[in-house]
Order: structure tokens, then C-alpha cells, then sequence
């Protein structure tokens, strides 16, 4: 129920005021298939390693979540509560769906998946994250990443 | 933006929406709309189907190679039941609120809090760096006026572990849990809820501004609305 009618009023007006940039231009990385490609994902959703550091109020840095974490390990620590958290706490894959893609490699339907996801915190400004973004571009590449699943909370 | 970010560096991107309105303002080179609500993209806890169905619709969308950006849509889920719902053990009932009457109530969550943890091998509770025991002594002794100044950062992530305390006990012996049957109880039925929401009011109108900051921390805006609060 994530349509606009559906979410509260008071979270409804601050998501559609929301500034959103224009890019003027869309640039569209090509790949081999999806059985043959390495998968990352990048969640928003302020997720870190237990004992790791906080996301405060206007981070607009990552966290490094490997993939071989424990859910038991994996924390939520994103500022705002306006978003439903008790689907993340029954079930680690609602947010970062870590035993689906290892399911996804165990068939074949993708080629593997990467050795680290990443993690920012939504509620800052992502034009601030640009940097960081070029940073996890290296990090993926490094890791030999050619597919990333963006996921937001 | 991240996807545009990712994609001018050479690497491939799909990105799960939440908000329909924000990808159709920022184009992203591929995004799958899921009509779930905010703070669960991949659908329903425990529905290993419908998740993979999610990753398999999004994930397919990596063929798509321009010229004009992808923006598609998963189809609605079925609407989800909702009614009154409690959790598997009795909570103890109190008229008034104090520092006594929350522990009694949190005492009573802490055998399901660790019977829960123990049978999924998880929590999500440790934000504080303070133990369960720890968080509920903070919690009461902050509602009776009692014990040391302590900083309002620590408050905030105390109290999103009492939270994650309480709904985490009330998972134990349940099938998955709509958002509304478990927050519905947590803020209509439990002694915690009005503690936190106490807490909002108090800080709001502090002098101290790292209160009246972590006053919006505090209880989500629909149940702001919702108990009038």
C-alpha cells in the first residue's frame, strides 16, 4: 500500500514535497545475462553491522553490510519511524533480501553474489551521497559487480 | 539518484521503488514500482515466494538497455486483513502510568523477548549498546524523574530498542504479522507506548534543543494522528 492515497497523511505530504532532481540525460550500463551476472545491492534503509557505528541525523554516509553477516548482526538505525518496521524485525530479507539472492545463485538465475552490500541512511538529501556513490562504484567494480539492486525502505 | 550515480560509473542498475512519484521525477534507467507499504519493498515477512517474485520482476529489468528509462509495475497485493489482535501471552493491564507499572509490563516481555530470539537466532535489538535489563531501568527511572541526565541520543535509541523489546515478544508463537495488527497493539494496548508518547510531549517542550530534536523520534506520525496525541 505504498500509493500515495494509502500512506499517512502527515508522512503523504512530506514524500510528495520531496525535491527530486532532473537528470537531463540517463545513461544505460549493458551486461551479459542475469544467469551469468555478479549482484549487489544498496539499501537505504540505515542498516550496519551490530556494534558499528549509528546513522545520526544527516548522514550521508555508507555502511559496509558483508555479505556472509548474520541477520542476527545486521541493525536498523535509520532516523526516521515514519516507515513500517516490524516487517524488518520478522524478517531480515524484507529490507535487504540476502537468503533470496543466495537462493537466486544456488539455481543459476544469477551468476553469484558480491562479497559486500552497502547501506545510507534515505532520510538525507542523496545528492549529498554522490561521492560516496563514486567510492561504492570502486568497491563494486573491485569486487567484480556487474548488477546492482537498489532498495529502498 | 544513487542508480544515476552508479550507472555514469559503469555499473548496472535497477532500483525497487516505494514511491511511484519520486521515479517518475528522477528517472532512473530502470525501477520496478512494488505497491507495498513504505518499509517493506520486498512484500510480506516470511513470504519466500513473493519476495523471489519482487527480485525476479526487478531483476529481469536489467535487459532493458535505453533509450528511454523503465519505469514498471508489480501488481497489487491482495488487501490485507486487519481486526483486533493480541500477542500470545497476557501483558499485564495498568490504569496509571509509572515507573513500576512499566517494569512490571516489560518484565512480563522479556521471557518471550528471549524464547523469540532463541527460535529465530535474531533481534534487532542493540542500538543503545545497553542490555534489555538496562533499557527498561533507563526507560522507568527517565519517566519517574529519577536517575542521572542522560544524553538524548542514548534516549532515542533506548527507545527504539523498547520497542524492538516488545514487538519482538509479541512475534513469538505467530505466523507473520501485518504492520497494523502488531503496531496496532503496540500503541493502543501497552503501558511502553504511552511512556514514549510521554516522552514526546516532554521533550517538545524542553528548553533543550537535543530534546525537542529527539521529540520526532519518538512515535510515528500516523499514531500521532491516530491517538491525538
Amino acid at each position: 500500500m505504498a500509493h500515495l492515497h494509502d500512506i499517512p497523511p502527515r508522512t503523504r505530504g512530506s514524500v510528495e514535497k520531496l525535491p527530486c532532481p532532473v537528470f537531463e540525460t540517463t545513461n544505460f550500463v549493458a551486461g551479459g545475462p542475469l544467469s551469468e551476472r555478479r549482484v549487489a545491492m544498496i539499501s537505504t534503509a540505515g542498516l550496519h553491522k551490530r556494534g558499528d557505528r549509528l546513522f545520526n541525523l544527516g548522514a550521508s554516509d555508507f555502511r559496509v553490510v558483508p555479505n556472509d553477516a548474520p541477520a542476527n548482526d545486521i541493525l536498523m538505525s535509520h532516523v526516521s519511524i515514519n516507515y513500517d518496521r516490524t516487517g524488518f524485525l520478522q524478517d531480515i530479507n524484507m529490507v535487504l533480501p540476502l537468503d533470496r539472492l543466495a537462493q537466486m545463485a544456488d539455481k543459476g538465475e544469477i551468476g553469484s553474489v558480491a562479497s559486500e552490500h552497502y547501506s545510507f541512511m534515505g532520510a538525507t538529501d542523496p545528492t549529498q551521497m554522490q561521492d560516496q556513490a563514486a567510492q561504492i562504484a570502486g568497491m563494486l567494480k573491485a569486487d567484480q559487480v556487474d548488477a546492482v539492486l537498489l532498495v529502498p525502505v | 539518484m544513487l542508480a544515476h550515480y552508479l550507472e555514469n560509473a559503469g555499473i548496472a542498475t535497477v532500483v525497487i521503488s516505494l514511491v511511484r512519484l519520486h521515479s517518475e521525477k528522477i528517472k532512473p534507467p530502470r525501477a520496478l514500482f512494488v505497491p507495498f507499504e513504505l518499509g517493506r519493498p520486498l512484500g510480506n515477512p516470511g513470504d519466500i515466494a513473493g519476495q523471489m517474485d519482487v527480485l525476479h520482476a526487478a531483476l529481469a529489468m536489467l535487459d532493458h538497455t535505453g533509450p528511454e528509462p523503465l519505469l514498471a509495475d508489480y501488481p497489487d497485493p491482495a488487501p490485507v486483513k486487519s481486526g483486533d489482535w493480541k500477542p500470545a501471552f497476557d501483558v499485564p493491564g495498568a490504569a496509571e502510568l509509572s515507573g513500576a507499572a512499566l517494569r512490571a509490563e516489560c518484565a512480563a516481555m522479556l521471557p518471550p523477548y528471549h524464547a523469540q530470539a532463541r527460535k529465530t537466532g535474531r533481534s534487532t535489538f542493540g542500538l543503545s549498546g545497553l542490555t534489555p535489563e538496562e533499557v527498561i531501568a533507563l526507560v522507568a527511572d527517565q519517566l519517574d524523574g529519577a536517575g542521572s541526565r542522560i544524553s538524548s541520543k542514548l534516549i532515542r535509541f533506548a527507545v527504539d530498542d523498547l520497542k524492538s523489546l516488545y514487538l519482538e515478544s509479541a512475534c513469538l508463537d505467530q505466523p507473520p504479522l501485518s504492520s497494523a495488527a502488531l503496531s496496532g497493539w503496540f500503541w493502543r494496548q501497552t503501558l511502553a507506548a504511552q511512556a514514549i508518547a510521554k516522552f514526546r510531549t516532554d521533550f517538545a517542550t524542553s528548553d533543550d534543543k537535543s530534546r525537542q530534536m529527539i521529540a520526532s523520534f519518538m512515535v510515528p506520525g500516523e499514531w500521532v494522528d491516530d491517538l491525538a496525541l
